[in-house]
């Protein structure tokens, strides 16, 4: 090998070198592009947001730490967009924008708007419901994968499987039916196959926006889904602080005069004419949410192996049955 | 954590900061607490005659390789033992083994692929007798070269070979500066976690001194190519990690100030990442935050990276079937 021939082949690999490294940082920034663009359309923080500052504002509340401070703590854990919102809270609580602590957090987007009436009547309950609820707040989510988490292998597992057929119809199909062209085979299965390579697009992108609004959807509507449980929360905190009825009902925006405990409880979705009735039924409501949504889960995550195990062993029914009818028609002739 | 230290270190220094936070004997307290953990009997066994002997505590967890020689000075000169023992407790805590597959998974997709490739392949093998009949009846001549391509001892050498290239790529990716940043991107929340993880460890700590490299990491050095540096403290890494995946999250100015700080806590400090207890910082909290989120980060990566396994995994399976069949077809195709 001369010279140049060797600085010709150092040249092609380090230009492909550099096309693999900028590909796959393309494909790194895009993807994440991607997902904060996503993130910033839904209107609704996420579940690690919520939980973070809840715990931090608890903290805060209690006047353990300044919440300016502790909201500016939570940019590095937290991916676009919530800093920037973090950051606009905290200059907001610095007093470049005059509201309460709720009234911030809900215009910066770190509450999620269903629970933006609760904890306002929190607030005006006093600094101790509103630490309590908060607290509350935070342990209810606790650290733990999101259900929506729990799709995405499923997710992962059907465009990988998109991707596998879209490469058979495009570079491998072709051939094959060529070669029993020439033997005089024809199979219903190919046939199929056909029809199914020109649907394949539309499917991946008929699935993809099924998926966006999904996410959207479920963004909101596991927060009204806590709405209940919440507002009980708030009559339950203040119970123990022996706060009078009344003041409850005006701080949660009932404008009769004084209600008693059980029509109280009744506006929030609860049947309870006592404190320790109400105690009991938030823990037992609580206990029946997580039980609902494991079994969910669980039953999803038992199912959708067994649903996606269908078209994976069609899809190799398929290719080892065509390849040993061409060995047997190649072996015959 | 250095290889050369015993995996379950923690538990055992937990105990003996117990034992020396109750301002007991460590060789009685050890005692006492082995009289009813088996485990902690065999090292109550193992320490207590050196420390029946008079033997300092540092000098005698350095020998059971419990610490490192640079614990040891720190916990010979620290004041309040007890919470120097805490603080290398809590440095001792690692990130599970799911970690380490996620940050490694270009490595563990090679073995994903070629080893049930290789299973696959020695069952096929097995029963080679059976394919040469088939084969001698379809009248094909195998050539030499796909017998020993189909060999499993092939495979297992292309597997060991793969595994090493892979690893050593990754290993050199890693210890070149600026490459290494490349070995960010498939898990860039679990790299920035585990980095602001250590520094919140090494805050605690407050070693500031620099890493001890080994040879080919101080021939890197060397040459101004190394990603670890001899003349800054070990830190320092991990801090540019955290950097680098956290740089756009923070606000510039307090990004800007925080960088001219010398000191590691006071950048913490400067960041807001340590709260604040009754105006006093709570590094418990800060680390069990850290924690909580790694462990996050590593549940999502788990759900991808399993998929991906397990795909891997089919993948190698349907190669190593289909091989033979298509090799019968092609043979066949040629004599047709």
């Amino acid at each position: 090998m001369s010279l140049h021939d060797m600085f010709a082949f150092i040249s092609a690999v380090g230009v492909d070198l550099a096309v693999i490294v900028g590909g796959i940082l393309g494909a790194f920034i895009a993807y994440n592009i991607v997902l904060a663009v996503f993130r910033l359309c839904i209107f609704e923080p996420s579940r690690a947001c919520v939980l973070l500052v809840a715990e931090s504002m608890g903290q805060a509340v209690a006047g353990r730490t300044v919440p300016e401070r502790e909201l500016v703590g939570l940019q590095g854990l937290l991916p676009w967009p919530h800093p920037r919102r973090l950051a606009q809270a905290a200059g907001d609580l610095q007093g470049t924008s005059p509201g309460t602590l709720v009234t911030v957090l809900a215009r910066r987007r770190l509450l999620p708007s269903v629970l933006v009436p609760v904890a306002a009547a929190a607030e005006r309950l006093g600094p101790s419901v509103l630490q309590g609820w908060f607290r509350n707040l935070g342990g209810t989510l606790q650290p733990r994968r999101p259900q929506t988490r729990r799709m995405v292998p499923t997710l992962v597992t059907l465009y990988v499987l998109f991707g596998i057929g879209s490469f058979f119809i495009r570079y491998i199909e072709p051939k094959w039916v060529a070669i029993m062209h020439e033997e005089g085979i024809q199979t219903r299965s190919l046939v199929a196959v056909q029809s199914l390579g020109a649907l394949l697009p539309w499917i991946e992108i008929g699935l993809a926006i099924l998926i966006a609004i999904g996410c959207v959807a479920w963004s909101r509507w596991r927060w009204l889904l806590e709405r209940r449980i919440q507002g009980g929360e708030i009559i339950s905190q203040a119970l123990q602080l022996r706060l009078p009825e009344s003041a409850i009902a005006a701080a949660l925006g009932q404008r009769e005069g004084s209600p008693s405990l059980a029509e109280l409880c009744a506006s929030q979705g609860w049947q309870a004419s006592t404190a320790d009735e109400l105690a009991t039924g938030l823990a037992q409501a609580r206990l029946t949410h997580a039980r609902r949504m494991l079994l969910a889960g669980t039953i999803f995550e038992i199912l959708a192996p067994i649903v996606l195990a269908v078209p994976v062993l069609l899809f190799g029914r398929f290719i080892f049955g065509s390849i040993i009818q061409i060995i047997t028609t190649l072996g015959a002739s | 954590m250095s290889w050369f230290l015993h995996p379950q270190r923690t538990e055992v220094l937990a105990a003996c900061a117990l034992v020396t936070r109750l301002s007991e004997p460590v060789a009685s307290g050890m005692a006492r607490l082995g009289s009813t953990d088996p485990f902690l009997s065999r090292w109550a066994q193992r320490l207590t005659p050196a420390l029946q002997e008079g033997v300092a505590l540092p000098l005698v967890l350095l020998r059971a390789r419990l610490i490192s020689r640079r614990e040891a000075e720190q916990l010979s000169i620290a004041a309040d033992l007890p919470t120097a023992l805490d603080r290398l407790v809590s440095a001792s805590i690692q990130p599970s083994h799911r970690v380490w597959l996620v940050r490694h998974v270009p490595s563990v997709i090679i073995l994903a692929v070629m080893l049930p490739a290789l299973v696959v392949s020695t069952c096929l093998y097995s029963v080679v007798h059976a394919f040469e009949v088939v084969y001698r009846d379809l009248g094909i001549q195998l050539p030499a070269a796909t017998v020993v391509v189909l060999h499993p001892m092939t495979l297992l050498f292309a597997l060991v070979i793969a595994l090493a290239s892979f690893a050593a790529t990754e290993w050199l990716l890693r210890a070149i500066a600026g490459v290494r940043f490349l070995c960010l991107l498939w898990c860039p929340e679990i790299e920035r976690q585990n980095a602001l993880l250590r520094l919140i460890q090494a805050s605690r700590t407050g070693d500031n001194a620099p890493p001890r490299l080994g040879w080919a990491r101080r021939l890197l050095s060397a040459v101004r190519l190394g990603a670890w540096s001899a003349r800054r403290p070990h830190w320092q890494r991990h801090w540019n990690t955290w950097m680098l995946l956290t740089r756009f999250r923070l606000d510039r100015d307090l990004r800007r100030a925080a960088v001219r700080l010398p000191d590691l806590t006071a950048r913490l400090m400067q960041l807001r990442l340590v709260p604040l207890r009754d105006q006093r910082p709570d590094w418990d909290a800060a680390e069990d935050r850290c924690r909580e989120r790694l462990a996050l980060a590593e549940g999502h990566a788990l759900l991808f990276v399993g998929v991906v396994l397990l795909w891997s995994s089919c993948i190698g399976v349907f190669v190593a079937l289909l091989a033979p069949l298509l090799k019968i077809m092609i043979e066949l195709g040629k004599q047709a």
